[in-house]
């Protein structure tokens, strides 16, 4: 189980990693915005629960103070009338010689409304004083009931009963009223003897169902009434309760402090509130069923689900949202950038949302140009470069010079100058096996001059000694790289430019030397020399200036080793006006044997 | 992408909607909580005043149920045939249950097991010979009858003259009691006599029964219809305040109204049976109420008991006898 599940996070986990930017961020928002909205929903809800339980019980029992201030003052009102006339009337009196039914009657009329009647007995159970006047019933004996013993044996308290049907007197109307008693031990005097009696106060039932009626506790709630031990005096559904058709958990509330309980009685949980009633020892007990107010809770708590509902719903379009305009110029920017990766040329680079976003943007599409206008450098480069190599392809064979030599040597045979056209055509045949060289561009110092001496061996010849030359080379320097053909135009332009128009003393001199480990080579002549002028822009300048020769200008030469070696390198010309030219040649010093390990290392 | 964010706004809008039905179904519910039911009452007799305890259960079951109660009381004493008419008019009336004390066991079963297509019906004090027709709510009137036989007994009523008054015994309630009587009554030595008082007024009935006492030679008159009950102990009143010799008659019978309290208070009547009537009331309308929701109801049997003047005032049929008037 455990691992199925470590697994599944596993595989959340690799697909977020993989997920866009705005999944990531959609879902990522959604799921902080439930979490804090059922947070504080579940934290409203529980204090709502909290506040509205405390509030219930706070408001029943303010409700049951009321009832008991009523409640209090009603039988306050039944003990003020039960003390007026057993102090006021019986005791002044002497029944003997006085009636006392006048003044109980001006008290029963004044109180009608709360009693059924004011009657005074004997200690034998006989009528002393009735009020209304009514006759006792025969089958009656009022000293079999509860409130009569409770009242003599108890003197000094006064005794309130449970509601019972009054059975004392005959009624015409076959009328049967229900009243609560309140009983007590008088002191009757009679003849000056004084014997002991019963007061009883018949109080109308009704007068106490009245205050307990209305009260509203809830919903379903409701209020009742039990004395000491726990029996109804009042209860909205007494009959029921009296028919066993319902039942009321009321022994168990006698024990009940007052304040708020909760209990659970026939499955149903409930908040039950008591308050003790003064003096009787009776209890108000509030009944209010639990589900009165959780059913509220319901209510509250789908209420609440509902706007929850409601605002995930309009959050995770808002997410969406939000995180759409913050991932689109990514993902725009991102696409652009795929395209580059698949090479395709002219890509239009959005520019679009937040600053860091436009700023990317611009960077990258800055960089885009660059990297274009480089490529294009390189392009023109590696072009000039073939282009240079073509040339000095070209050079290898010039069909002018070979002609000339040619005929230079037929024109040696012919006079039978033999040796010299030996020296020639061995030169030639060794200029041209340098020249070729395998193809390769790169050679050592040695073949390269080599190369110089043949042709310079060729020129001498065919210019008839027009021009002495001479070839210096430092010895250390003879196995360095150097690359082809590149002395070789040098001399054919001093020759032609320095020589021709000399009488015959004319002096090339080729010298190789290190100095700084860069291999120097100059070329040197005595001809006509040039302004200075003129020799900064031969390197240059890209007019054709008329040549003749193997057409290798000196521009190629020194642009194939700016092209090999960098621009730090080439060929630096130094002339004066008829003093003559030197051409210097500048390289790296590079041994020729250490380019070819490596290049094989390759 | 886009199909997913789809899916996702329409599972969450029918989660919006759905959220929106259930709070809009909690309180349309709640609503429904409060129906009201008509229910009509069909009684047996034509005086509304014997049956006041059982109105106050009708009442109280009314008040706490949301019952709309149609009390229909018959123009003529145990007529089936008004009854009959009765029941028809009221399920025209649109009532969602009828609750009845059929005057007839026999001829009631028709007209009742017709109605029952219709409506619920609910059956109270007496049934009818159908095993179709069901539930009823009464006491256990056999039982009745042998407690109060057994009382009379109790009484010293082992070996003298007893009248047996056999008016209404197509009624099973009556019949019932009838047959629980006698099941006492032959073992015991009384010589057993049977009266049938007949006349349709009450008038008749009253001189009638008057008659009948004045003429013969019993100790004691049995009955078990409360509206005879009332006219043989009013006739006995009058009768002994002629002639003392007739105080000596016993009189019983079932029933509680106020009437026959008073003449049980006045020693006039010796004992009554009777049942919990206000338990009828409440619980027939309580069981109409259930049926009419489709719940499973069971025959509910009354508690009952036999009164006389000692104990009436004792704290159980105080509560019997006087319910606590709303």
């Amino acid at each position: 189980m455990r691992k199925l599940i470590k697994s599944r996070i596993e595989k959340i986990v690799r697909e977020c990693k993989n997920a866009s930017i705005q999944y990531i961020i959609s879902i990522s928002f959604t799921v902080i915005a439930v979490m804090g909205m059922l947070m504080v929903g579940s934290a409203l809800y529980l204090r709502f629960i909290n506040s509205t339980e405390s509030m219930v019980s706070e408001n029943n029992k303010s409700m049951l103070e009321q009832v008991n201030l009523n409640l209090d003052s009603y039988l306050r009102n039944m003990m003020k009338v039960s003390d007026a006339t057993y102090y006021n009337v019986i005791k002044k009196k002497d029944l003997s010689t006085d009636s006392i039914n006048k003044e109980m009657d001006l008290l029963y009329e004044t109180n009608k409304d709360y009693l059924i009647s004011i009657c005074v007995f004997s200690q034998n159970g006989e009528v002393v004083s009735a009020s209304p006047v009514g006759q006792l019933k025969s089958s009656v004996d009022p000293r079999t009931n509860d409130w009569f013993s409770k009242a003599v044996n108890k003197k000094e308290n006064l005794h309130f009963s449970t509601p019972h049907v009054q059975n004392l007197f005959v009624d015409p109307d076959n009328k049967y009223r229900w009243v609560v008693s309140l009983s007590r031990a008088v002191e009757l005097t009679n003849n000056k003897r004084i014997t002991s009696g019963v007061l009883l106060v018949d109080m109308n039932f009704s007068g106490i169902e009245q205050i307990c009626k209305n009260v509203n506790v809830g919903k379903s709630g409701y209020v009742y009434l039990v004395d000491r031990e726990g029996e109804i005096i009042y209860h909205p559904r007494q009959q029921l309760i009296y028919s066993n058709l319902i039942e009321e958990n009321n022994k168990a509330v006698a024990n009940y402090e007052d304040g708020n309980h909760i209990e659970t009685f026939q499955d149903e949980k409930r908040l039950v509130t008591v308050k003790t009633v003064g003096y009787t020892g009776w209890k108000i007990v509030g009944i209010m069923p639990m589900e009165d107010i959780t059913s509220d809770y319901r209510q509250m708590s789908l209420f609440a689900i509902f706007i929850m509902c409601f605002a995930i719903f309009i959050l995770v379009f808002l997410n969406m949202f939000v995180s759409s305009r913050i991932a689109n110029p990514i993902k725009s920017l991102e696409k652009c950038v795929k395209k580059l990766e698949n090479g395709v040329k002219d890509v239009d680079i959005s520019i679009s949302g937040s600053y860091e976003i436009q700023h990317l943007g611009k960077a990258i599409k800055s960089m885009v140009n660059q990297m274009h206008t480089l490529m294009d450098n390189i392009m023109i480069e590696q072009e000039s470069k073939r282009k240079s190599e073509l040339d000095a392809l070209q050079a290898q064979i010039n069909p002018h010079f070979l002609y000339n030599t040619l005929d230079s040597i037929i024109w040696m045979i012919e006079n039978e100058n033999y040796d010299g056209a030996i020296i020639m055509v061995t030169a030639l045949a060794r200029l041209f096996r340098i020249s070729l060289s395998k193809g390769k561009n790169i050679i050592t110092l040695k073949d390269e001059i080599e190369h110089a001496r043949n042709y310079l061996t060729i020129q001498n010849i065919r210019y008839k000694n027009k021009f002495t030359y001479n070839i210096e080379v430092d010895e250390e320097c003879l196995n360095f790289a150097s690359i082809k053909l590149i002395i070789q135009p040098l001399i054919e332009n001093a020759i032609y430019h320095g020589m021709e128009f000399m009488g015959g003393d004319g002096e090339i001199l080729v010298k190789a030397y290190i100095k700084e480990n860069d291999l120097y080579i100059d070329v040197i002549d005595n001809g006509l020399g040039m302004l200075q002028e003129v020799c900064d822009t031969l390197l240059t300048n890209d007019s054709k200036i008329e040549r003749k020769g193997s057409g290798i200008g000196l521009k190629n030469v020194h642009e194939r080793i700016q092209l090999y070696f960098g621009a730090n390198y080439g060929l630096e010309i130094y002339s004066e006006a008829d003093e003559g030219t030197t051409i210097r040649i500048h390289m790296p010093g590079i041994d020729f044997y250490e380019i070819q390990k490596k290049e094989e290392g390759k | 992408m886009k199909k997913k964010r789809k899916q996702i706004s329409i599972i969450l809008f029918v989660l919006l909607v759905l959220s929106f039905l259930l709070l809009l179904n909690d309180t349309i519910l709640s609503a429904n909580d409060k129906r009201i039911y008509n229910i009509s009452i069909i009684v047996r007799g034509k005086n509304s005043e014997s049956l006041m305890i059982m109105k106050q259960g009708i009442d109280q079951a009314a008040s706490e149920m949301n019952v709309n109660i149609s009390f229909v009381t018959l123009s003529e004493e145990n007529s089936y045939l008004e009854q009959t008419e009765l029941i028809e008019r009221e399920i025209n009336n649109k009532a969602d249950a009828i609750i009845i004390a059929p005057v007839d066991y026999e001829k009631m079963i028709e007209p009742i097991e017709n109605a029952m297509k219709k409506v619920p019906v609910i059956l109270i004090e007496s049934t009818v010979k159908s095993k179709n027709v069901r539930p009823s709510i009464s006491c256990d009137n056999y039982n009745l009858g042998v407690s109060l036989a057994e009382k009379m007994i109790q009484m010293g009523n082992t070996n003298e003259n007893i009248a047996i008054v056999k008016n209404n015994l197509e009624c099973s309630s009556i019949k019932e009691r009838y047959d629980g009587f006698m099941s006492i009554m032959k073992n015991t030595e009384n010589n057993c006599t049977f009266w049938e008082i007949s006349g349709q007024k009450e008038v008749t009935h009253y001189n009638e029964a008057k008659q009948l006492l004045k003429y013969n030679n019993v100790d004691a008159v049995v009955t078990f219809d409360p509206e005879i009950l009332e006219l043989v102990a009013e006739a006995k009143k009058d009768l002994s305040s002629i002639n003392k010799e007739k105080t000596s008659i016993q009189v019983y019978g079932t029933g509680s109204t106020s009437k026959i309290i008073s003449f049980l208070e006045d020693n006039v009547i010796s004992a009554t049976a009777m049942q919990n009537e206000f338990n009828v009331g409440y619980l027939g309308v309580k069981t109409a109420v259930s049926v009419i929701n489709r719940e499973y109801v069971n025959n509910e049997t009354i508690y009952s008991t036999v009164i006389n003047t000692q104990n009436m005032y004792s704290e159980e049929n105080q509560r019997l006898l006087f319910p606590l008037i709303r």
